[in-house]
């Protein structure tokens, strides 16, 4: 096992898979000379060369459709949002297109695209920078969903993602590109679609993504002095949702909280919710509780921008909150 | 041949059309393409045009009438053609809107008619009701304070209702409630530690337990009766059985067994193997396993909304203690040879005695028996244990004069009663698992094969 | 040019006009529903253009794509099938008048977000330069797409990346209801390629071999430079913009005065006239043809409608 960080576990996942299938391309703002705005494309110019790892002007819809282009006949593109917020721009051809195109022509088309770069708010990026838009692109049928919470998941799944013959939108984080983990030093992947018990417990089922997952781990060790056993599931994929998992957990524990980093309104834990209430109701000995980002465009000051998102004690109380012990 | 032109749909939404000028007239000649009239649709008016030339033979919708899209409305055909049938087609319709205009019509009419003059009489009549509707007035003012008064009562009295029913209305967490139904437990009984009174997990199982403990009554004169705390295991089972005898729909299955081949039976596996003794309660044990294989209805558990069937045999055999009953359980019956269950039940009977069964050798039994065989009872019928669908209740073997082909004979007979739980078991698999038990039994040979 | 591919222009132009009428008069008739855009008076771009490509080059529409389609070599009973939604359409009843597509005859649909397949057509045109293959992309699109954000990022990353596709506005001078002049600065639109260091022709897109003329040149450009090109073809829809319009934006004699310059009976006369056809030729294309299309129907009236378990196919692929 080798120790490296998300951003060292993404830029190998590329360079595999790059030099093991040909169609495999870069496209992007700033990945080619500049080595990545966050420096996951580091090295991979030199090796690859310019045909094959390609700098793009400011044109999310261009290179964004051009990669669906591209895709329609049968290269593999791997495009890097500079950030996700900045896929609003390219949405038309990810909704429209990418995510449509095989249905409507009756099956005579694929579009085996990786979408990729880092969602969420950072360090005080403001409003237009901080968004977590991973439930718009769960809505829409014909896309997928990835999200890795650590080094080894990050490598594995966007090795996946890149082999799926379908568009996969993958959501990285900033503040998670320098977490070390362990990571497999032989070949592998890890599939698509199947979710990860990372703790074992017993009294709560914690579902948690991305920097939330770290959170979740912070909170759950807390739970632990005071006798409370956390079990914590990182769905890795939020579509399709790895639910049985999930019903299984519940059944165990009778008891749930989701955190996600998102607006509250129509959010990923939202619909996971509904799906616990209508399969396994009966094992629920409380509402599914929620812990999510305020509803408000991220302000820039320092406090605000805490406030503004789930943080260890608001996983710590809703956790009580759902055993009904009281605060 | 004759092409009918029918009410085209010209924009997406329309449903209907109206023609507001035809550019033909009936006899003119008309070429493919030409404008053919002028349509009135939901959004704008649009020319229509014909799809095939000739001679506009009929023109079936008039100008100012609506027809829905797909209507029959003209027919285009060559000079002579007979185009009756087509034209009987659309006559319907069109005709059917003019009585529709019609009809409003008339009914005005009648109405002018309906209203004559007052005659004297009616007049009078007249005066009487407004004299009447004055004092109808009048009254609701006076009675117009208490109305109110009342009405705000009865509000306050519907409020006070609506409070009550909604304490009536109980909360509780999905889980708790499946929790308390297992448990045959009234939920209405149990407090709510949850918000709004949600009774929640931990109240359901602290009332089961609190109706472990006994509550201190008052004393009164201590001669007339004597007093016995309930043991751990007496108190076990009073709870257990109330909550099977209760719930569950008992009923009840007897047969008479002739157990001569039996007795011979066990005679001889005593010589066979004289350190494994073999008694009777093992012979039952592995029929009644051998009688749940073909009659895995029994071998079953009754739960809300669903019935689980067994695919392994453990049997509880009951066994008395002094101050109560216990009953280990003999796992995997089905697969056990009858030394192996002999061996077993002999250890577990001795543990049972000592006292020092372990929970697991205790419970999980998919079926029990109880043998009161060695107290000279000739039959008694047993309670399930719960969650079980079924007990066996073994009478002792009795010499009994049977008829057997005309002829008296002194025979060795035992009775057996099954209790089944009426809700997973019907009567005539009961009758028919102890039939399959009594063949076994009189010919015991199959139970070792 | 060999009077053969003379027919064959005139030929085509005959069976898109007679087609589109077809799918008019179906739409009317109530054999299927939404939407659907007619080519009518603007067959001289598709057929001309058209002409001058590879069965292997790549076409792609927008929504008033059937001309395209049928002319890239589709089977007219698939496309009406694929109009009236049934099964047997190209797109297996999935798409519809807007989206039709036929990979085998390598049309890449039947795009109905005006300017939406822009960069997907400069996506073609990336694959096709990093694989080192020759084939050329045609991009049709109406001028109303000229002022959407994709437009100006495609023809950008076309000319900076140098890739082999040829831009083509069909400017039948409205977009829906709202005249160029009125949306476009710099209505001479071909002169925006130079913003993008792009070559640009202008031509009239009434006149079949002046189409086909502009093309061969920027065909062979894109083949062989792997140089983009901006082809306004100037041209006239003498039907609404779509089944609904009641077209209320232009005067009935500027429509007279247009159908004067029909492509396809103009063609027919130039062809009439240097007796490269004759009347009776003429009415045997046009028996032909209306044989063709009532067999089109024939086979789309007879196509079952898409079972309902097909809702959830070619979604993903496993």
């Amino acid at each position: 096992m080798a120790i490296i960080t998300f951003r060292e576990a993404i830029n190998q996942a590329l360079k595999e898979e790059m030099q093991r299938d040909e169609k495999v391309f870069l496209m992007g703002e700033e990945v080619g000379f500049y080595h990545g705005a966050y420096k996951v494309s580091q090295g991979l110019l030199e090796e690859f060369g310019e045909k094959r790892v390609i700098d793009t002007p400011i044109t999310e819809a261009g290179f964004t459709g051009v990669g669906i282009g591209a895709a329609m006949l049968g290269l593999r593109p791997v495009i890097e949002m500079m950030t996700f917020n900045f896929s609003i721009l390219a949405l038309d051809q990810i909704v429209n297109n990418a995510a449509k195109l095989r249905y409507m022509s009756g099956g005579q088309i694929k579009i085996p695209m990786v979408i990729r770069g880092p969602s969420g708010a950072a360090h005080q990026l403001a409003a237009q920078h901080s968004q977590a838009l991973e439930a718009w692109y769960a809505h829409v049928p014909g896309l997928k969903v990835v999200i890795p919470s650590t080094p080894k998941d990050a490598k594995g799944l966007l090795k996946s993602a890149i082999r799926d013959d379908n568009p996969v939108i993958f959501m990285e984080s900033e503040l998670m590109y320098g977490l070390k983990g362990e990571v497999p030093e032989e070949e592998y992947t890890i599939p698509i679609g199947k979710g990860d018990i990372k703790r074992e417990g017993k009294d709560v089922t914690i579902i948690a993504y991305s920097k939330m997952f770290h959170l979740a781990m912070q909170a759950a060790a807390e739970l632990e002095k005071e006798g409370i056993n956390a079990e914590i599931i990182d769905p890795m994929t939020i579509k399709p949702l790895d639910k049985d998992m999930i019903f299984e957990s519940i059944k165990k524990t009778n008891r749930c909280v989701i955190v996600q980093e998102g607006w509250r309104f129509c959010g990923v834990a939202s619909e996971i919710s509904s799906l616990i209430y209508e399969e396994v109701l009966d094992y629920l000995d409380a509402p599914v509780s929620r812990v999510t980002g305020e509803e408000v465009p991220m302000p820039f000051a320092k406090n605000l921008e805490e406030a503004a998102l789930p943080n260890k004690e608001k996983i710590i109380k809703a956790v009580k909150s759902v055993m009904y012990i009281d605060q | 041949m004759a092409f009918k032109v029918l009410m085209p749909r010209l924009s997406d939404t329309m449903e209907e059309g109206k023609i507001i000028k035809w550019e033909k007239k009936e006899g003119d000649r008309v070429e493919k393409g030409d404008v053919l009239a002028e349509v009135e649709t939901d959004k704008a008016n649009l020319e229509m045009e014909a799809y095939s030339s000739g001679i506009l033979r009929k023109i079936i919708l008039k100008e100012g009438v609506s027809a829905p899209v797909g209507d029959l409305i003209a027919i285009i055909g060559e000079k002579d053609e007979d185009i009756s049938d087509i034209v009987k087609e659309g006559k319907e319709k069109p005709a059917k809107e003019e009585e529709k205009k019609e009809e409003p019509k008339e009914k005005e009419s009648e109405k002018a008619e309906a209203a004559p003059k007052p005659t004297e009489e009616e007049k009078k009549e007249e005066e009487k009701e407004e004299m009447k509707e004055k004092e109808k007035k009048e009254e609701p003012k006076k009675e117009g304070k208490k109305e109110t008064k009342e009405l705000v009562e009865e509000e306050k009295g519907e409020k006070e209702k609506s409070k009550k029913e909604e304490r009536k209305r109980i909360f509780i967490s999905p889980l708790a409630k499946k929790i308390a139904e297992e448990g045959g437990l009234d939920i209405s009984i149990i407090e709510g530690s949850g918000p709004e009174g949600r009774i929640i997990k931990k109240d359901v199982l602290s009332t089961i337990s609190k109706a472990k403990e006994i509550k201190p009554e008052i004393k009164e004169k201590i001669e007339e009766y004597r007093e016995e705390p309930l043991s751990t295991i007496r108190k076990t089972i009073a709870k257990r059985l109330t909550l099977s005898k209760g719930p569950v729909p008992h009923f009840y299955v007897t047969a008479e067994i002739d157990m001569e081949r039996a007795i011979y039976f066990r005679n001889s596996l005593k010589t066979l193997k004289k350190e494994i003794p073999v008694s009777f309660n093992d012979i039952l044990i592995k029929a009644s396993a051998i009688a749940l294989e073909k009659f895995p209805q029994i071998n079953a558990s009754y739960r809300t909304d669903k019935i689980i069937y067994y695919n392994v045999i453990h049997i509880g055999i009951a066994v008395a203690l002094e101050d109560g009953l216990i009953t280990p359980v003999i796992r995997n019956v089905e697969k056990k040879t009858l030394f192996e269950i002999a061996k077993e039940s002999k250890e577990l009977i001795e543990k049972a005695k000592e006292k020092k069964l372990k929970p697991e050798e205790y419970t999980g039994a998919t079926f029990t028996i109880s043998n009161m065989g060695m107290y000279d009872v000739e039959n008694f019928s047993a309670i399930i244990n719960p969650p079980e669908g079924a007990i066996l209740a073994v009478g002792s073997i009795i010499k009994r004069p049977v008829v057997i082909e005309d002829k008296i004979e002194i025979r060795n007979r035992m009775k057996v009663t099954i209790s089944c739980d009426h809700r997973i078991v019907d009567g005539v698999v009961a009758a028919q698992f102890l039939q399959e038990l009594k063949i076994d039994l009189e010919k015991p040979i199959g139970i070792v094969l | 040019m060999k009077d053969d591919e003379l027919k064959d222009l005139l030929y085509k132009m005959i069976y898109l006009r007679r087609f589109e009428e077809k799918a008019g008069e179906m739409y009317t008739m109530g054999k299927f529903r939404g939407f659907c855009h007619l080519y009518i008076g603007e067959e001289a771009v598709a057929v001309g253009a058209l002409s001058t490509i590879r069965d292997d080059d790549y076409v792609l529409a927008s929504y008033r794509e059937h001309a395209h389609c049928l002319i890239k070599g589709s089977d007219g009973g698939r496309v009406m099938a694929e109009l009236f939604g049934k099964e047997m359409g190209v797109s297996k009843g999935k798409g519809g008048s807007m989206h039709l597509f036929d990979i085998e005859k390598n049309f890449w649909g039947g795009h109905a977000i005006v300017a939406g397949h822009l960069p997907l057509a400069t996506g073609m045109g990336f694959a096709i330069k990093y694989e080192g293959k020759d084939q050329v992309v045609l991009c049709f699109f109406g001028e109303g797409s000229v002022n959407q954000g994709t437009f100006h990022e495609s023809l950008n990353l076309a000319s900076v990346w140098k890739l082999p596709v040829i831009y083509c506005i069909e400017n039948n001078r409205y977009g829906m209801g709202t005249a160029v002049e009125r949306a476009t600065s710099l209505y001479d639109i071909c002169q925006k390629a130079c913003a993008y260091d792009i070559p640009n022709i202008h031509i009239d897109g009434m006149d079949v071999l002046n189409v086909k003329k502009a093309f061969e040149e920027a065909v062979k450009k894109a083949r062989e430079e792997k140089a983009p090109t901006l082809i306004e073809a100037v041209t006239y829809r003498f039907r609404g913009h779509s089944m609904a319009d009641p077209a209320h934006y232009r005067t009935k004699e500027e429509l007279e005065e247009q159908k004067k310059r029909d492509p396809v009976e103009t063609f027919k006369k130039k062809l009439m006239q240097k007796k490269v056809i004759s009347e009776k030729d003429v009415k045997d294309i046009e028996k032909e043809i209306e044989e063709k299309i009532n067999q089109a129907v024939e086979f789309a009236d007879k196509s079952p409608e898409p079972p309902l378990d097909s809702l959830y196919e070619d979604l993903y692929i496993e």
